[in-house]
C-alpha cells in the first residue's frame, strides 16, 4: 500500500516542476470556464429554465463537471499505451508491482494536482458570478460523493481497459479518437444529458459513459429522484464489474502475445 | 538442479512483411503476409550460485530475447525457464521479488526526481527493511560515487551516473539474481571501469549470480568466469574464460627478442608461429604449460634482450567465429 502511495505523491511531485505548463493549465481552465458560463448566460437570457433547470443550476454544474472531470479524466490509456509503443513496458514487468494499480495511483496523483489547479479558476468565477449552489442535502451531498468514487474508478477501468488493445494495435492513437468523441458525445460533460434529444439520450443510458462523472452531478443538483439514485450506483457497480473481469480476461491474453518493441 | 535451468528455449517472433506501392499498402490492410523469425532456438544450459556469465553474440542474435524470457517478461514459445525452483513468467512477482533487471537503454528512475526519491520508491516495493536499506544505499553511494549527484533531478544527469543509478536500484533488495542488459553501452572509458568494478566487489560481497549481455568485450574479459555465445538464436559456446581463450584463440603469447639468428623450440608445447627479424611470437596454452615455465625453457637455451607476455586476443577470435573463419 505504501509503495501505491508513493507512486501518487511522486506523480504529484513530478507535476509542480514545469511552471509553464501549470500557468498554462491554469489560463486554459479559465477560459474554459469563462466560455461556457457566457454561453448558458446567453441561453437563460430569453427564458427562466430549460426542461426544469435553472440558471444557477446550470452555471453550478458546469463549475463542478469542470472540477470532477479533472478527477475522473485519465491518461492511463495513453500511458500504457505509450508503454506499450516504446517497449518502456519491460521496465513495469520486471518490478513486484501490479501494472493496473501502478497506473491507478500515478494518475490519482497527477489528478490531485489538476484539482488543486482547478481551485484556482473555480474560485475566480465564484468570485465574479456568485452563484454555486450546495448539495440539495446531507443525503444527496453522500450519495454524490459515493457515486464520485465509482465514477472515478470506472473511468479508471474504462481508460485501462482500452489501453491494453495496444498490446495488438501497437499504437493509441485510434483508440484514443474514439474514446474521446465517444466521451464527449455521450458522457454530458458538454452538454447536460436532460437536454438531450430522446433517441441520443437512449444510446447515451446504454453506454457506460454517463455513469463516470454525470450520474453524480445530477445527483448532487436533486435531478435524479431518490429511489433512482440506487438504480445509479447498482448500474456503476455493474460496469465496474463488467471492466474488471474484461480487463483480466485481455490482461491474460496480452501476456501471451508481449513482444518488446524497441531492442 | 541447478539454480537457473534452461531446458531447449525457442521464442519465435512474427514479422510483418511490407512491399512497396499503394496497392500493397491497401491489400496490407485486410491481408498481410508474416515471416516467422525464430530469435532463441533451442538454447539450454543451467547457471549455479554466485557465477558470472557473459552471454555474448551480435546484434540481433538473441541476447535480449533470452534475458528477456529469463527475466519474466516474454513467454516461450518453446523450452522452459526455471530459475530457483520457479518459472519467471507464470509467477512474475514472485519472481520479481527476487531478481534486479538492468537495461541499459531505458531508464528505471523518475526523469523529474532526485535519485534518493526511486530509491525510497523500491524499499516500499521490494519490502527492504530500514537496516539493510540503509547499508546497501551507504555501499552503492560509496562504491559508485553517487554522492555528487543523489539530489540532482535525474533529467540533469549524464547517461554515467543515470546508469549507475541503475544499477544501484536494481541490487537495493539484495536479489540473488541480477540481469545486466548491455549495462556499458554508450559509457566512457572511466564509467565502463567504474561499474565494471563495482560488479565484481557486488558478486565477491554478496554472492550474486550475474548474468550480463554486452558488445564490449573488455566487460566479459573484467567481469565474468563463463562465457556462453550465441549468434542466430542458436548457442555456439558455453564454457570457462580460460578455456575458451585457451582452445580457441590459441592460448597465450610469448613475445621476445633472441639474440641468436636460429631459433628452434625447445619442447613441443611451445609454438613459433612468427617471426620478424630478432623478434619472435611463441604460442603457448596455459593449461600444458605454465608462463614461468616457458620462459625458463627458452631462456636455458638462448639469450633474450627483451621479452613480453600476452594474453590472447579473445576480440579477434570471437569476431573470427562469427564470420565463420573460424568453427567452434
Amino acid at each position: 500500500m505504501g509503495m501505491y502511495y508513493l507512486f501518487a505523491k511522486n506523480a504529484f511531485r513530478e507535476n509542480y516542476i514545469y511552471r509553464a505548463n501549470t500557468l498554462i493549465y491554469l489560463f486554459t481552465g479559465t477560459l474554459s470556464l469563462l466560455i461556457q458560463f457566457n454561453i448558458w448566460q446567453a441561453v437563460y437570457s430569453t427564458q427562466d429554465a430549460v426542461e426544469s433547470v435553472n440558471l444557477s443550476e446550470m452555471l453550478t454544474y458546469v463549475v463542478l463537471m469542470a472540477f470532477i472531470s479533472r478527477l475522473t479524466e485519465s491518461s492511463i490509456g495513453f500511458k500504457l499505451g505509450d508503454k506499450i509503443r516504446t517497449g518502456e513496458i519491460a521496465g513495469d514487468f520486471v518490478r513486484p508491482i501490479n501494472l493496473k494499480w501502478y497506473l491507478f495511483a500515478d494518475q490519482i496523483g497527477n489528478s490531485l494536482y489538476g484539482i488543486f489547479l482547478a481551485l484556482i479558476p473555480a474560485g475566480a468565477m465564484l468570485a465574479l458570478y456568485r452563484t454555486f449552489l450546495p448539495p440539495v442535502d446531507l443525503f444527496h451531498g453522500c450519495m454524490f460523493g459515493l457515486s464520485l468514487a465509482l465514477g472515478i474508478l470506472l473511468g479508471y477501468l474504462l481508460n485501462y481497459f482500452l489501453g491494453l488493445f495496444v498490446f495488438w494495435i501497437k499504437n493509441y492513437g485510434y483508440i484514443s479518437w474514439f474514446l474521446g468523441a465517444f466521451t464527449t458525445l455521450f458522457s454530458g460533460g458538454a452538454v447536460p444529458l436532460w437536454f438531450y434529444p430522446p433517441a441520443l439520450r437512449a444510446v447515451a443510458n446504454i453506454l457506460p459513459f454517463r455513469f463516470i462523472s454525470f450520474e453524480a452531478v445530477s445527483i448532487y443538483l436533486g435531478k435524479t429522484p431518490v429511489s433512482d439514485i440506487y438504480i445509479v450506483i447498482a448500474g456503476q457497480l455493474i460496469w465496474i464489474a463488467v471492466f474488471f473481469v474484461a480487463c483480466r480476461l485481455v490482461w491474460n491474453r496480452a501476456q501471451k502475445v508481449v513482444t518488446v518493441q524497441g531492442g | 538442479m541447478s539454480f537457473i535451468e534452461v531446458e531447449h528455449l525457442s521464442k519465435e517472433f512474427k514479422i510483418t512483411k511490407r512491399e512497396k506501392g499503394a496497392l500493397n499498402a491497401i491489400k496490407s490492410m485486410i491481408h498481410r503476409e508474416y515471416t516467422i523469425k525464430k530469435a532463441v532456438d533451442d538454447i539450454s544450459f543451467s547457471v549455479e550460485q554466485g557465477e558470472l556469465v557473459g552471454y555474448v553474440g551480435p546484434n540481433g542474435a538473441g541476447k535480449s530475447t533470452t534475458i528477456k524470457m529469463l527475466s519474466g517478461i516474454l513467454t516461450p514459445t518453446s523450452g522452459k525457464v526455471t530459475v530457483g525452483g520457479i518459472v519467471p513468467y507464470e509467477n512474475r512477482k514472485e519472481n520479481n521479488m527476487r531478481m534486479g533487471v538492468v537495461f541499459g537503454q531505458r531508464s528505471q528512475l523518475y526523469w523529474d526526481l532526485p535519485m534518493g526519491e526511486t530509491f525510497e520508491l523500491y524499499k516500499r516495493m521490494y519490502k527492504i527493511d530500514e537496516e539493510k536499506f540503509r547499508r546497501n544505499v551507504e555501499f552503492y553511494t560509496e562504491l559508485l560515487d553517487m554522492k555528487p549527484f543523489l539530489n540532482t533531478p535525474v533529467r540533469q544527469l549524464s547517461l554515467g551516473q543515470k546508469m549507475r543509478g541503475n544499477i544501484a536500484i536494481a541490487l537495493l533488495h539484495d536479489p540473488p539474481i541480477v540481469y545486466l542488459d548491455e549495462p556499458t553501452i554508450g559509457l566512457d572509458v572511466l564509467a565502463k571501469s567504474r561499474i565494471r568494478t563495482f560488479i565484481k566487489e557486488v558478486n565477491r560481497e554478496k554472492n550474486i549470480t550475474l548474468i550480463l549481455t554486452t558488445h564490449d568485450m573488455d566487460d566479459i574479459e573484467a567481469i565474468c568466469n563463463r562465457l556462453i555465445l550465441i549468434d542466430n538464436g542458436k548457442k555456439l559456446y558455453d564454457g570457462g574464460l580460460e578455456e575458451f581463450r585457451n582452445t580457441y584463440a590459441g592460448g597465450n603469447l610469448l613475445v621476445a627478442d633472441f639474440d641468436a639468428d636460429e631459433v628452434v623450440m625447445p619442447d613441443p608445447r611451445l609454438k613459433l608461429i612468427k617471426e620478424e627479424g630478432p623478434r619472435r611470437w611463441i604460442s603457448f596454452r596455459k593449461d600444458e604449460i605454465a608462463p614461468m615455465e616457458a620462459l625458463n625453457l627458452i631462456t636455458a637455451r638462448y639469450q633474450l634482450s627483451d621479452f613480453s607476455m600476452q594474453e590472447a586476443d579473445i576480440v579477434e577470435t570471437i569476431k573470427n567465429i562469427y564470420e565463420k573463419k573460424l568453427h567452434v
